[in-house]
This record gives C-alpha cells, sequence and structure tokens, in this order.
C-alpha cells in the first residue's frame, strides 16, 4: 500500500489528540478533581482512561513513522473525505480539552437548579410507597416502641430498613449533623419519621437557593445540595426549607451556608422538611460540593455513627 | 514530494494558524466570559456526559479491535443461526450477557456485522443489551423499589420492542447495512494481522490492537462529542418543567417522555433515578416509555449509530422503535399496572 504524506500528517494530529486526551483525564485523576463530573462509582472506571489513551496515542503516532508495508492497514476506518470536515472532528476532540483547561472549576449553582427542578423532598425517598406505609405504620402505633433511652424506629417498609437504622441512630444525637457523605439519607430518614423528628435540633452545610415559589417576604429559603447519580449532568438538585426568625438577613442566592436550627412539625401541607433557622453561618463552598449516594460512604458514615453513640 | 503534497501540507497547516490567533483574540474574552454562570454549567454537563461515556467507549473499541484480530471473516456469518426467531434470541442473550452501555456497544457491533452477524440481529443487540441486563435492572430496582413492577414491566416492555424490531427488520433488511465494507474496497488485498494466526512479532500485533482501537475510538468518539455537546446545551438551557409542562394530556406525555428520553441521553443506570422524579408529573406508562427508548435511542446514540452505519438503517431504527416503545408501553400501563 502506498502511502502518501498526507494520511500520516493526520495519524500526527490524531496521536496528539489522544495524548492530550490521555493527560487531560489523567490530571483528573491525579489532582482528584474527577468528582466535579462523576460520582465514585463511575469514577473508578476512569482510572485505566489514561493508560488506555496513552497506549493509544503512541501506536498511533507510530503509525506516522511506520514503513509502507506496515501490516495495518486501516481500510476500513475511513478519514473523512473533505478538509473542511476533518478540521470539524479534530476541533470536536480539541474541544473538551479546550473547556476543561481553559474554563475554571465552579460548582453546579441555583440557575442549574431552577433549570433541573429543585426538589424538597429527597429524591432517594419512594414518596408514594413509604411515606403511605409510615404514616399507616405511625397510626396502628407499630412505628414508635419505647425501648430504653433511645427510641426503636420500625421500618415501614422493607427498603426502608436502612433509613430506619438510621433514623434511630441520629435520634440519638443530641444535634443532628448532615454529614455529606450520607447527605440525602440522613434527610431521608428524617423526611421518613417527620413526626417523630419535629422540635429536634439538625445542622447543616448546603447553598442557598431561592425559588420563585417561596421566600416573598425574604425570611424564607432553601438550602440543598447535588445528589449525582453516575455523572453531574444527571445531578438532582434537593434540600430543606429554611425559615428565618424576624430581623435575621437572607444569606445571598448561591452562597454557602451552615444552618443550624429546629425541625418544624407543621409544614403546613408542604413537602418536605422545613427548619426553623436560628444560626445561618456563611462558610466556605466545601471542597466537594456535590453529595452522592455512595454504599462505601454509606456504611462508613453509619459505622461512625455507631461508634460515637457507643462512647458516648 | 511534488507540488500538490506541498500545498496539501500547506492547507492543513493553515486552518490551526488560524484556529491559533482567533484562540489568542478570545482568550482574554473568554475569561470573561468564565464568570457566565451558563457557560460554566455548559462546560460541566459537557465534560460529565462525556468523561462518563469515555471508559466504555474505551473498552468497546478495544473490544472491538480485539474482536476484529481474533475472529476470522464471515465467520458470524457462517454460524450466526438461519431462523429468524433463533438469531433474534441469539441476539437478545448476547445482550444480557454483554452489560456494556450503548457507547461501548457501538464498535463492537459494527465489527460483528462486519464479521457476518446479520442486520436484523444486530439491532436486537443494539436495542435489548442496555436495558436488558443484570447492571441495569438493579439500577431500575432500586430507583423504583417501591414499585418492583415498574422494574419489570421495564425489562418486558424493552425486549418486546426489540424482539419485534428484529422481526420487522429481518423481513425488511436485506443488504448490508454498515457503512463501509472491506467487500467494497476493491484494489488492494486485505493483508490483516490475525493475532494468533500469522507468525507476526508481539510489538506488530501490540500495535494493530491499540492501532484499530484508536481508529474505532476516534470515530465513534466525534459522533459522542456532537451528542455531548447538543445534550449539554439543552440541559442547560431548556428548564425540565417547561419541557414538562407540555405533556399535559395522557397521549401527549407518552410523546413527551420518549422526546425527553432521547434528548437528555442518560445512561441506563442512572436514568432511573430522574424518571422517579417525574412520578408525580407522569402516570407510570409514561416514565416507563422514557425508560425503555432513552437507553435505546438518543441524541448521543443515534450520531455514533451514524458513524457504523448506513444513514437508512438508522432513519429505519428511529422510525420503528418509537411507535413500538408507545405501544408496549401503553398495553403495559393498561393492563398490568394498577
Amino acid at each position: 500500500m502506498n502511502r502518501s504524506v498526507s494520511p500520516r500528517i493526520h495519524y500526527g494530529i490524531q496521536a496528539a489528540l489522544l495524548f492530550g486526551l490521555a493527560l487531560f483525564t489523567g490530571a483528573l485523576v491525579k489532582t482528584n478533581s474527577l468528582h466535579d463530573y462523576l460520582a465514585p462509582r463511575t469514577e473508578k472506571w476512569m482510572f485505566w482512561c489514561p493508560v488506555l489513551l496513552g497506549l493509544m496515542a503512541v501506536f498511533t503516532a507510530y503509525r506516522t513513522i511506520a514503513p509502507d508495508d506496515d501490516p495495518v492497514c486501516g481500510c476500513s476506518h475511513e478519514a473523512p473525505k473533505s478538509l473542511l470536515s476533518k478540521m470539524f472532528v479534530y476541533g470536536l476532540f480539541i474541544l473538551p480539552l479546550g473547556l476543561g483547561i481553559l474554563l475554571p472549576d465552579r460548582a453546579l449553582g441555583s440557575s442549574a437548579a431552577a433549570a433541573k427542578g429543585f426538589s424538597y423532598t429527597v429524591p432517594l425517598l419512594d414518596e408514594h410507597v413509604s411515606k403511605d406505609l409510615a404514616s399507616s405504620a405511625f397510626q396502628s402505633g407499630l412505628l414508635r416502641q419505647e425501648s430504653g433511652p433511645g427510641k426503636a424506629f420500625l421500618a415501614p417498609g422493607n427498603k426502608n430498613t436502612e433509613l430506619a437504622q438510621l433514623a434511630e441512630l441520629l435520634y440519638a444525637e443530641p444535634v443532628i449533623e448532615v454529614n455529606p457523605d450520607i447527605y440525602a439519607e440522613t434527610l431521608a430518614a428524617i423526611e421518613l419519621f417527620k413526626q417523630e423528628f419535629a422540635g429536634r435540633t439538625i445542622a447543616l452545610t448546603g447553598f442557598v437557593y431561592k425559588d420563585k415559589s417561596i421566600g416573598q417576604n425574604g425570611q424564607e429559603f432553601a438550602v440543598g445540595r447535588f445528589l449525582v447519580l453516575c455523572c453531574t449532568a444527571d445531578a438532582l438538585p434537593f434540600g430543606v426549607s429554611i425559615q428565618l426568625p424576624a430581623g435575621m438577613a437572607s444569606p445571598e442566592q448561591d452562597a454557602w451556608v451552615r444552618v443550624t436550627g429546629t425541625l418544624k412539625a407543621d409544614t403546613g401541607g408542604q413537602e418536605g422538611l422545613i427548619i426553623d433557622a436560628a444560626r445561618v453561618v456563611q462558610v466556605n463552598q466545601p471542597a466537594v460540593p456535590y453529595v452522592y449516594s455512595d454504599e462505601n460512604s454509606h456504611a462508613d458514615a453509619v459505622s461512625a455513627l455507631i461508634q460515637k453513640e457507643n462512647a458516648q | 514530494m511534488n507540488t500538490t503534497a506541498v500545498l496539501k501540507r500547506f492547507s492543513l497547516i493553515l486552518p490551526f494558524c488560524v484556529l491559533a490567533a482567533c484562540l489568542v483574540v478570545i482568550l482574554p474574552k473568554l475569561h470573561n466570559m468564565a464568570g457566565n454562570e451558563y457557560l460554566s454549567t455548559f462546560k460541566i454537563y459537557f465534560l460529565s456526559i462525556f468523561l462518563e461515556a469515555v471508559p466504555f467507549l474505551l473498552f468497546g473499541a478495544l473490544a472491538s479491535s480485539l474482536f476484529h484480530l481474533l475472529i476470522p471473516e464471515d465467520f458470524l456469518g457462517r454460524r450466526w443461526p438461519k431462523n429468524p426467531l433463533a438469531g433474534i434470541a441469539a441476539a437478545c442473550l448476547l445482550g444480557a450477557v454483554f452489560p456494556i452501555c450503548e457507547c461501548g456497544m457501538i464498535p463492537l457491533v459494527k465489527r460483528m456485522v462486519q464479521k457476518g452477524m446479520p442486520a436484523y440481529a444486530a439491532a436486537v443487540f443494539l436495542l435489548s443489551g442496555p436495558v436488558v441486563n443484570p447492571i441495569v435492572f438493579g439500577a431500575t430496582a432500586i430507583a423504583f423499589e417501591g414499585h418492583p413492577e415498574m422494574v419489570y414491566a421495564r425489562l418486558g416492555a424493552a425486549l418486546f420492542v426489540a424482539v419485534s424490531a428484529g422481526f420487522i427488520l429481518s423481513a425488511a433488511v436485506r443488504s448490508n447495512p454498515l457503512k463501509h465494507t472491506l467487500a467494497g474496497h476493491s484494489g488492494h488485498l486485505h493483508d490483516e494481522i490475525k493475532l494468533f494466526r500469522r507468525n507476526y512479532p508481539l510489538r506488530r500485533k501490540t500495535a494493530a490492537l491499540f492501532q484499530h482501537a484508536a481508529d474505532d475510538f476516534l470515530d465513534a468518539g466525534k459522533y459522542l462529542l456532537l451528542g455531548c455537546l447538543l445534550t449539554a446545551a439543552l440541559q442547560t438551557f431548556v428548564a425540565r418543567d417547561t419541557l414538562a409542562a407540555a405533556g399535559a394530556g395522557p397521549v401527549s406525555s407518552y410523546a413527551l417522555m420518549m422526546g425527553l428520553g432521547f434528548v437528555l441521553s442518560l445512561c441506563s443506570t442512572s436514568d432511573a433515578f430522574v424518571a422517579s422524579t417525574f412520578m408525580h408529573t407522569f402516570s407510570h406508562g409514561a416514565l416507563l416509555s422514557f425508560l425503555v427508548l432513552g437507553p435505546m435511542l438518543d441524541f448521543k446514540n443515534v450520531l455514533m449509530l451514524l458513524s457504523a452505519f448506513k444513514a437508512r438503517f438508522v432513519i429505519a431504527l428511529v422510525l420503528i422503535v418509537p411507535p413500538l416503545v408507545f405501544t408496549a408501553c401503553f398495553l403495559v400501563e393498561r393492563y398490568f399496572i394498577t
């Protein structure tokens, strides 16, 4: 097969692009910034990518200097016909590199939350069933069984056994700290046993989201996080409503705050949790702004809670 | 080197110079624009969808390359069951056994068709693979824990759609659906490296493996990137609620959810969670149509199909699948979900 010069240039460009992608993904893995884009469970697939891309780049680069009788002819894959379309294709591959390098890393904010639809209940919680079961179990007195100093929470549905265990652990805490490792689970557990937790003190950190529908008087806003399932594009924004006491200044949209307050019993027909804020402190955006529903970190956080309880 | 070659070389380098010049001019402005929240949101969506797919595309490309180097030409053509029923069953089984998502599947399917897999079987594999497998089953079961019927309905409906599409295509498509076929390449003998056959040195074999994989990756990757661009732009600029508001009627809600599944291009393991957030807004049938159609057809997937298959074949798939999904989901909602 007689090779002209031009395909060799293309192999060179392709090798450069592959090498660029390998470096980019490698840098993301090395600097731990993958969590900006991926959830832990998809992240682990990424670790081999820099190596594979690098190998592909090296062997594609070899094609630029390979002897003409090289048996890999690549004839089943034709490069695009016109120069313009070639440039377009290379431009496409430069795009992720360019965007990733040139634009600063910023976490998703309230405008993304508004576009996706901010949820005032925890997306993990399968609303219909667990709520119905929870309330019926509550009415029939199954839910609450006083046992010793703590309360035993009986799971209203088989799925919610985990949440019930968590609720039990959380109930023993003097101040319920919403741990980012189990952010969604904690809020789900509290929401599931809303009546039980009414009046308890809770502390959580999140970004400020001001909806058009709430906060007409400026004393109401939401604090929440994005729950990332596989990648940040499928993140679900959710959180709790915060009611400020009269006279307290409302924080800015998108600010990161730590709210301490009591859980309100009467939510006035509104879905989700409402916190009567006692203290709202502005904090720095955490290194990992998103929350995940990861089984490993969940187990770790729960065992940490258990240890804490045993120590007390 | 003759003058035309020199000219060609210049014509390649010139656009890059222009691009570099443009970048130098735009760069300071870009830094100002970086403060724009929409731009950073777009960047996050675009990169996250792309990065999520990259590992699967890489594994798919490597698998396809291995398959190409290991399996002789027309191997599947001789071995694949001649009876459409058996062929479809075999394709469904393949889909269940290989739990790769659609990004990784397309390069592999392309190779399989090259080695003689019939077009209809390729379609069944492509349609059933992303939904009918244990991983997606598990993810859907977690997202719809309170509604186990949704999990089975999703699998059942997906199987129904894949199998019926397979029957339709087996009756309708006779020609090779691939874009370029080896047979069409006259002129030189196809002297391919086979990993276990010829006495090529290991270095050559490794080179062949990765070079083919790189070709496949770049081939499908450009369409993946286009799909990511479109999806990210849509997710950034169009609010989900405005879309949801459009699907108020019982039938239009199906159309809307299918459209949403097509446009959002979610991975089949995460779409169930997104669907469960629409639980209050739409009927279960409409949600089901989202869950079944989304993994089968979406922006990036259709664009990637175009990298391997003839436009006619892809258009046929795009026309056949949505009505089938609608029928399946409507019937399921009517008779199985109370």
